[in-house]
């Protein structure tokens, strides 16, 4: 980066200090005054459990949009997972059928039993018949039990968890075509060193993105909350957040169901051109 | 569509670079239209802004999904392509802050996969404007050697008329040897098909598909205009760890102030992304180690590597005889 020697160099430094104390005391106050401003007229109504679905159902009633996958990306240093079990009730509450949590670190795979007992505990109380399963990709499998049901199923996902479902699909798609093209002598190619074939059929969007859905369950995320430091953030699938929207949530103990609401209304706005 | 600048460095030095000698060939052409600028004048707020942020860690890549030019153009009573047009102009004056601020690469999203589904008139329209761009960027050719940038052409060009691939391979193969800066400009690209080509190529192995996207590298920070908030198809791989500003203003309308606030964020996350990267290079390190220790694979994967570019190499070359 330049530096000016114009200026010099002490009070610049004092200055991008000074700036970036403001612009952190500028994020907590907005922050805190969203809270407020959001909590008051509603914490009667969510505080009691039964309410907490009748608020759901009745702020999002007019919403034109509801996302199919909701993720949350939690950009902080440690996670809630009470918060975090919490959100997914919403989510649950309002239908959502597929719904993902990613960290930056890969903590929640470690918290995954007390994620599932926050969750189911929770539907429990508030006499919801869904059933919802805390499940990792490349580990684990969604199955339905044998009353038929399919379990709605939390995903956990990491920085690192990405990239190797895709990698994983990309060798399962090879492994498929070296053995149904074996005997293909087209478009192969040899390298001369090592004699190796490397089969060039080549693979397609929509195959990958087939195969994909087959080894993660997911489909593509919709709405996505970025929870943490204003615009930091990582992609917790390099595949799934083609066209997933990104709201800001200032932190985990942010997240309130008005919060979530809010959310949901920004993406019921939002109009998606898809490159026309 | 926005086609970017080159993005030298001039090491460090006081303020906006010294301009190399102007030996460029179209002395006619109006400042707006060029690729490489000089001259930018700043007022003493903004020095002392750049000054400032020249104290917090530096930002190499940046990434830029310029949207908005449509948008603008029926704000200010304009045809689609007078939206067009200001947004390519935009693209050299940001070009030249990038420059300014030290920003040695930039990957812009200039056109992508899905916008063939426009109209077949704006479609030719734009790819028309690229023709004309691509060869205005090679009369800069001085220009871009004495900042030493390298400009590539990400995306599948196939899919693109002859006379265009022919223009943008002159371009990458005339700059493919210069190392001080990197531009990047993403045509007829997306990144879901970017991912199924580098499969498509890696075939067997693991880790070539994480080290055939090497270009571009990850972005530091990402900025999209015209306030919308998702990343549509754009270095999703990437994309790990990254500053993700999204701003309101169109495109055309992009300032400096924009870009600095932005820069100012990247460097207020800069420890968060630092920690996240650290882990996941840790976790991939493993996998690193497999290799190293494993002298057949690494040759294979060696092979491969060179194999790849000699591919590359060779459909540059043939996008080029195909013209004549």
């Amino acid at each position: 980066m330049h530096v000016s020697t114009y200026f010099s160099l002490r009070p610049s430094s004092m200055l991008w200090y000074l700036l970036m104390i403001l612009a952190r005391l500028r994020d907590d106050m907005v922050s805190f005054i969203r809270l407020f401003i959001f909590r008051f007229p509603f914490s009667y109504f969510w505080e009691k459990s039964n309410n907490l679905v009748l608020y759901i159902h009745n702020a999002t009633r007019d919403l034109t949009k509801i996302p199919k996958h909701i993720s949350f990306i939690v950009m902080e240093d440690d996670v809630d997972v009470a918060a975090l079990s919490e959100a997914v009730v919403w989510c649950i509450v309002l239908g959502i059928s597929c719904i993902s949590i990613a960290d930056k670190q890969g903590l929640l795979s470690r918290h995954r039993h007390q994620l599932d007992r926050l969750v189911t505990s929770r539907l429990y109380e508030l006499n919801l018949p869904a059933k919802a399963v805390v499940c990792q990709p490349l580990t684990d499998t969604v199955s339905s039990d044998t009353s038929g049901d399919v379990a709605i199923s939390v995903v956990l996902l990491s920085p690192a968890t990405g990239r190797q479902l895709l990698a994983t699909a990309a060798v399962a798609l090879a492994t498929a075509d070296a053995t149904t093209e074996s005997s293909s002598a087209n478009s192969t190619m040899e390298i001369k060193n090592h004699q190796e074939e490397i089969s060039y059929q080549g693979v397609s969007v929509e195959q990958l993105d087939n195969k994909l859905r087959e080894l993660s369950g997911l489909t593509d995320a919709d709405l996505a909350f970025r929870i943490g430091p204003t615009d930091s953030l990582f992609l917790p699938s390099p595949w799934h957040f083609r066209l997933a929207e990104f709201y800001q949530v200032s932190s985990q103990k942010a997240l309130r169901p008005e919060v979530f609401v809010a959310g949901l209304r920004f993406y019921s706005g939002v109009d998606q051109r898809l490159g026309k | 569509l926005q086609q970017s600048q080159p993005l030298p460095t001039a090491g460090p030095s006081p303020g906006p670079a010294e301009p190399p000698q102007d030996t460029s060939q179209d002395s006619a052409a109006i400042p707006e239209d060029e690729w490489i600028r000089t001259g930018a004048q700043y007022t003493a707020m903004q020095r002392l802004s750049m000054t400032m942020l020249g104290q917090g860690p530096l930002l190499n890549h940046l990434a830029i999904i310029m949207d908005g030019n449509r948008r603008f153009a029926r704000c200010h009573g304009l045809q689609k392509s007078q939206g067009h047009l200001r947004g390519f102009q935009k693209v050299g004056e940001v070009l030249e802050w990038c420059r300014d601020l030290g920003i040695n690469e930039v990957t812009v999203y200039a056109f992508s996969i899905e916008n063939f589904n426009r109209s077949a008139e704006e479609v030719a329209g734009l790819l028309r404007l690229a023709r004309q761009k691509f060869d205005r960027l090679l009369q800069e050719l001085d220009r871009l050697r004495a900042y030493g940038v390298c400009v590539r052409v990400l995306g599948n060009l196939q899919l693109l008329p002859a006379d265009l691939r022919a223009a943008a391979a002159r371009v990458m193969q005339a700059t493919s040897s210069h190392s001080k800066a990197r531009l990047n400009v993403c045509f007829a690209y997306t990144s879901r098909d970017d991912m199924a080509h580098a499969v498509s190529l890696a075939g067997q192995a693991v880790r070539p598909v994480r080290s055939h996207l090497p270009v571009p590298g990850p972005p530091d920070l990402l900025i999209r205009t015209s306030g919308e908030t998702r990343l549509s198809d754009f270095l999703l791989w990437q994309t790990q760890f990254t500053c993700v500003h999204f701003v309101n203003a169109m495109w055309p309308d992009f300032s400096v102030w924009h870009l600095m606030w932005a820069v100012f964020n990247y460097q207020r996350n800069y420890a968060t992304m630092q920690s996240g990267l650290a882990a996941l290079a840790a976790e991939e390190a493993d996998d690193d180690d497999e290799t190293q220790s494993d002298p057949q694979r690494h040759q294979r994967l060696q092979a491969f590597d060179k194999f790849v570019h000699d591919q590359e190499d060779a459909e540059l070359r043939r996008y080029l005889a195909a013209e004549t």
